[in-house]
């Protein structure tokens, strides 16, 4: 390898050598006049087009370019400015890019000391893939039918303002957003297509492996009516804003279990119970003799949430400076929500009968209805206070209190007998109520009078005390109540920063910043009914600390570096279930994030900058530290289940990276730029061998982008910029089926108007 | 092999020097500068008054934003004012204040990147916000002008999630039985910046809700894992958790809040 490489090193070393001799002969651009300058269009129409050539998975492609696989065009930026007169300005903004599915209308009209009037509508796709799991103990891989999905975001909004001299200012405004198509969930259906075996007892390894891919129909609206009026009195700013705010969703996942298995009716037909003195039912034993696609049945899952939302609310805010020390704000604000919410859960089994398989329709639930009813009184009071110019304060403090309730009922209809099928329909119903109060008071200084020192502080602490009754979902016909609770909840939360900005020299600033957030929630069951039950009991105590450190060197004018460190440590303790149950160590995570960036002119028409980051997280948890499950022996003497390593079931959660982006451009000559950019990204937390007691989902990616392209002035209206690049990304989180390679090239043409 | 590389050699070494030299001839007989973004080619520091003549409100509270603590100019940015964030401003007010002659946050992250770089590998991650191709900008959901950065914090009059659910409505409840994570935030699970796993999750696998929701080892039990105490359970979930993540199919399907179910399933 030395071999190979040493002549690359000296070339490399010459390469340096003759681009520090340029740097030497040439003159810093801040001092030279910009005669060559690109111009800046106040008006311009910039058209484009993009045209891929990707082979592999496209739908992967446009999830991770945020392109569209068979290209686009269109007018990538429209900007129209004039003045009609001395005091009015009238703007346009413009985009359409047909294939990305990228659009933006946008007017505004300005006149000074009058108003103006603003109103538009944009529209853009994200891309999805579709994918769900890959399993890599017998490589499987269960593509979605149709893996391009996308979901289109669009606002319009229409906004006039009033604001005459000396008086005050109103605005009003409306916005419509809306958010329609599909998307992929991480909520992924079962299979038992996993090449593990059937877990026939003793043994306890369950061979299904959820990650049959799945998606989501989304169809949401958001509309917003705000009006505001503002004025100034003397040193008083007042704020008034009347909302109203409404929200139309309904959201469907369609996930589907055991894809493509179905039980021969021969062995559903077989008894399910257990016999006497034997550990496993016949069924089963059947089961554990056939392929793995006959030891289920494919199941469809639909699911409907549709929610609607009302939100009335006020909101009043005031701004006054006391005196040059001394700035108070005081602000309140009042939410009345309601809620309507519908939406089912319908499940279609394919069911085996004697007579063949047919599907079956049942639901984990109907005919969901109900809603909820908020009232939130939110208040705060700020006091800026500045008793020197090197000094300042700041003494604040919010409440809150937050009125909550709910309730919902529908209808679970379960299947049962074979090969004839009856429904029955059971109602359910729950609900629950919360009454909180929130109070934060927070401490900030800052102070500057020592040279070259800041010092800073930051706190803040909320404390939530409040109380919550629930009831899981009963049925109304059979029980007075479900499973009640009532529960004094309460919560301790700090947030606090301590840090320090020093500049050692003109050519060093060093950052320092500690940080500590500490959480407790506190659920303690009072009373319930029937008596026995004692509620709810739960103790969460958390602490995130850690520190970033930052240096910034600019030692010579043609050379800076940014260089940061953060260090974030996590640790939470659990206690549940019964306050005779000790607290737990539930978490234990650890975050290492180190990134630099280096820029380099080495004469004024030139430059490099190199971005990297490398990224160390790991989450753990109990799991790994339970060790092993024991063997469980029946009254007969018979194994029922044999031990096994439960460490494996949930390893540690890796998720560790690294990214480096390198930029560099060139004067080519006085009409053209170059440009060169390399972005790479890797992550390994791949564990294929966690398989046979886990479904291993850690990330593990190669992709590397590079692009060349050229910027050139044809004429003082005219400016093009084309470029071309080529991606390889290979992703082994997917097995490989979601890898994608190949060119991209891109140009424009930008057009004083 | 090695003969093919030593032909290239020469052929780097050679053409390299000549590319270079050709670019260098041609540099400095231009006069434009090129610097790596964001910076403003031939532009110098103005100083906030010169600003405030027409960005009153953008500077008028700038005392009680979180980005006045840094305070003290680093060598690179050269400012603590707002050329530290929109680069030197004298072609800017020289223009009228003519569009793209200052730097922009909201069309371009680069100015955020310049500190928080961490921050430019998360939004390259293919789990992340649209930032680095412009559909969001940093700016949609932090304030730096006044106030704190990180909206909903501290003493701020809006909630804490309000700068997730005014695009994400679905989550934003209210719901029937809401989940007490909801309260800690969403950032409790998710990091709005970017993470490998999908959904911008902090972990993709069950040790997200492991983390509050443990299954301890049960006295008198040879210290392996039982279910007890998972709130409100009494089921060892060993072979649910071998099949995947807690909210997969048929499971806690619902962790923002359900409509339907205490346990947040279905």
């Amino acid at each position: 390898m030395k071999t190979l490489f040493s002549p690359f090193i000296r070339s490399a070393g010459l390469l340096t050598g003759a681009c520090l001799l340029g740097s030497g002969i040439s003159l810093r651009a801040a001092d030279k006049a910009q005669a060559d300058a690109f111009p800046n269009f106040e008006s311009y129409i910039k058209i484009s087009g993009q045209a891929p050539a990707v082979s592999g998975n496209d739908a992967a492609f446009q999830n991770r370019t945020r392109q569209n696989a068979n290209g686009g065009a269109g007018i990538e930026d429209l900007h129209i400015a004039k003045d009609v007169d001395k005091t009015t300005t009238v703007t346009l903004d413009g985009k359409a890019l047909v294939g990305s599915e990228d659009y933006l209308g946008h007017f505004n009209v300005t006149k000074t000391n009058v108003g103006s009037i603003d109103a538009g509508y944009k529209r853009f796709r994200t891309f999805y893939d579709g994918v769900g799991g890959f399993f890599p103990l017998n490589r499987q891989w269960m593509p979605l039918a149709n893996e391009d999905l996308h979901v289109d975001r669009s606002k319009f909004w229409v906004e006039a303002k009033l604001a005459l001299k000396d008086a005050p200012e109103f605005v009003i405004r409306y916005t419509n957003e809306l958010r329609n198509g599909q998307k992929d969930s991480t909520i992924w259906g079962t299979t038992d297509l996993t090449g593990l075996p059937f877990n026939l007892a003793p043994n306890p390894i369950n061979p299904g492996r959820k990650f049959a891919p799945s998606y989501m129909q989304i169809g949401e609206r958001h509309e917003v009516v705000e009006a505001t009026v503002k004025h100034q009195i003397k040193k008083t700013s007042l704020r008034l804003t009347l909302l109203a705010d409404r929200t139309n969703n309904s959201d469907t996942r369609f996930v589907t279990n055991y894809p493509g298995e179905v039980i021969p009716w021969a062995v559903a037909s077989l008894s399910a119970t257990v016999p006497a003195g034997q550990v496993a039912a016949p069924q089963n034993i059947a089961k554990a003799a056939l392929p793995a696609n006959n030891w289920n049945n494919q199941q469809a899952i639909t699911e409907t949430d549709a929610q609607k939302t009302q939100t009335n609310g006020v909101n009043f805010e005031t701004d006054t400076v006391l005196s040059d020390q001394f700035t108070l704000r005081l602000g309140a604000n009042y939410d009345l929500v309601h809620t309507t919410i519908g939406g089912g859960r319908p499940i279609v089994t394919q069911t085996p009968t004697a007579t063949g398989v047919v599907p079956v329709a049942t639901d984990a639930y109907a005919g969901l209805y109900g809603g909820t009813r908020v009232k939130d009184y939110t208040g705060n009071i700020a006091l800026d206070y500045k008793p020197t110019k090197n000094l300042f304060m700041k003494f604040a403090f919010r409440a809150q209190s937050e009125f909550i309730r709910g309730s919902s009922g529908y209808n679970v209809i379960a299947a049962s007998g074979t090969p004839a099928v009856t429904l029955a329909t059971t109602p359910r119903t729950g609900f629950a109520k919360i009454h909180q109060n929130v109070r934060t008071p927070v401490v900030e200084v800052r102070y500057t009078g020592i040279k070259d020192l800041a010092l800073y502080f930051n706190g803040s602490k909320r404390d939530l005390s409040g109380v919550e009754q629930n009831t899981s979902s009963y049925n109304p016909l059979t029980a007075v109540i479900g499973t009640p609770a009532a529960n004094n909840v309460s919560e301790d939360h700090g947030n606090y920063t301590l840090g320090a900005s020093w500049k050692t020299s003109p050519m060093l600033t060093l950052r320092g910043e500690l940080f500590r957030k500490g959480h407790k929630d506190n659920t303690v069951g009072f009373a319930t009914t029937p008596a026995t039950i004692v509620g709810d009991y739960y103790l969460l105590d958390s602490t995130y600390d850690g520190y970033k450190l930052t240096a910034i060197a600019k030692p010579i004018a043609q050379f800076g570096s940014t260089t940061r460190f953060v260090q974030q440590h996590g640790r939470m303790k659990v206690t549940g279930f019964l306050p005779t149950y000790p607290a737990y160590d539930s978490l234990n995570s650890k975050n290492y994030m180190l990134s630099e960036t280096i820029d380099y002119n080495p004469n004024a028409q030139c430059y490099f900058q190199v971005a990297g980051t490398l990224v160390y997280h790991v989450i753990s948890t109990a799991y790994p530290r339970a060790g092993v499950t024991p063997a469980v022996v029946n009254a007969a003497g018979l194994t029922t289940a044999v031990a096994f390593d439960t460490n494996r079931i949930v390893q540690n959660s890796d998720n560790n990276y690294s990214t480096i982006t390198f930029v560099s451009g060139w004067v080519v000559d006085k009409a053209t730029d170059a440009q060169l950019q390399v972005n790479s990204y890797r992550a390994d937390n791949g564990n294929a061998v966690l398989a046979p007691l886990s479904m291993p989902y850690g990330v593990t990616v190669r992709e590397t982008s590079v692009t060349v392209g050229l910027k050139h002035k044809f004429s003082d209206k005219w400016v093009g910029n084309a470029k071309v690049g080529y991606f390889d990304s290979k992703n082994d989180t997917t097995g490989g089926n979601t890898n994608f390679k190949g060119p991209l090239a891109y140009i424009s043409f930008e057009h004083a108007l | 092999m090695i003969s093919f590389i030593r032909r290239n050699k020469t052929a780097l070494i050679v053409g390299g020097t000549a590319l270079w030299g050709a670019v260098l001839i041609g540099c400095v007989a231009v006069n434009r500068t090129l610097l790596a973004p964001p910076q403003i080619a031939g532009a110098t520091f103005v100083g906030t008054k010169e600003c405030t003549q027409c960005h009153e409100d953008q500077t008028g509270h700038f005392d009680s934003a979180s980005h006045a603590r840094l305070a003290i100019a680093d060598p690179k940015l050269g400012d603590t004012g707002c050329e530290a964030c929109h680069g030197p401003g004298s072609i800017h007010v020289a223009a009228g204040g003519s569009r793209g002659t200052i730097i922009n946050p909201k069309k371009s992250p680069e100015t955020c990147f310049q500190c928080h770089l961490d921050k430019r590998a998360q939004f390259s991650l293919p789990n992340s916000h649209q930032v680095l191709n412009g559909k969001m900008s940093c700016s949609d959901c932090h304030e730096v002008h006044k106030g704190n950065a990180i909206a909903g914090t501290g003493a701020d009059l809006e909630g804490m999630n309000a700068t997730c659910t005014k695009c994400h409505t679905q989550q934003k409840g209210p719901f029937v039985y809401e989940h007490g994570a909801m309260r800690e935030g969403c950032v409790a699970c998710h990091n709005p910046h970017g993470t490998i796993n999908a959904k911008m999750l902090v972990a993709r696998d069950a040790n997200l809700c492991l983390r509050c929701h443990l299954e301890t080892p049960d006295a008198g039990s040879s210290g392996q894992i039982n279910a007890n105490a998972i709130r409100h359970t009494s089921e060892n979930h060993n072979s649910r958790l071998m099949q995947g993540t807690c909210w997969s199919a048929g499971c806690h399907e619902q962790p923002h809040g359900s409509n339907a179910s205490f346990h947040f399933r279905n």
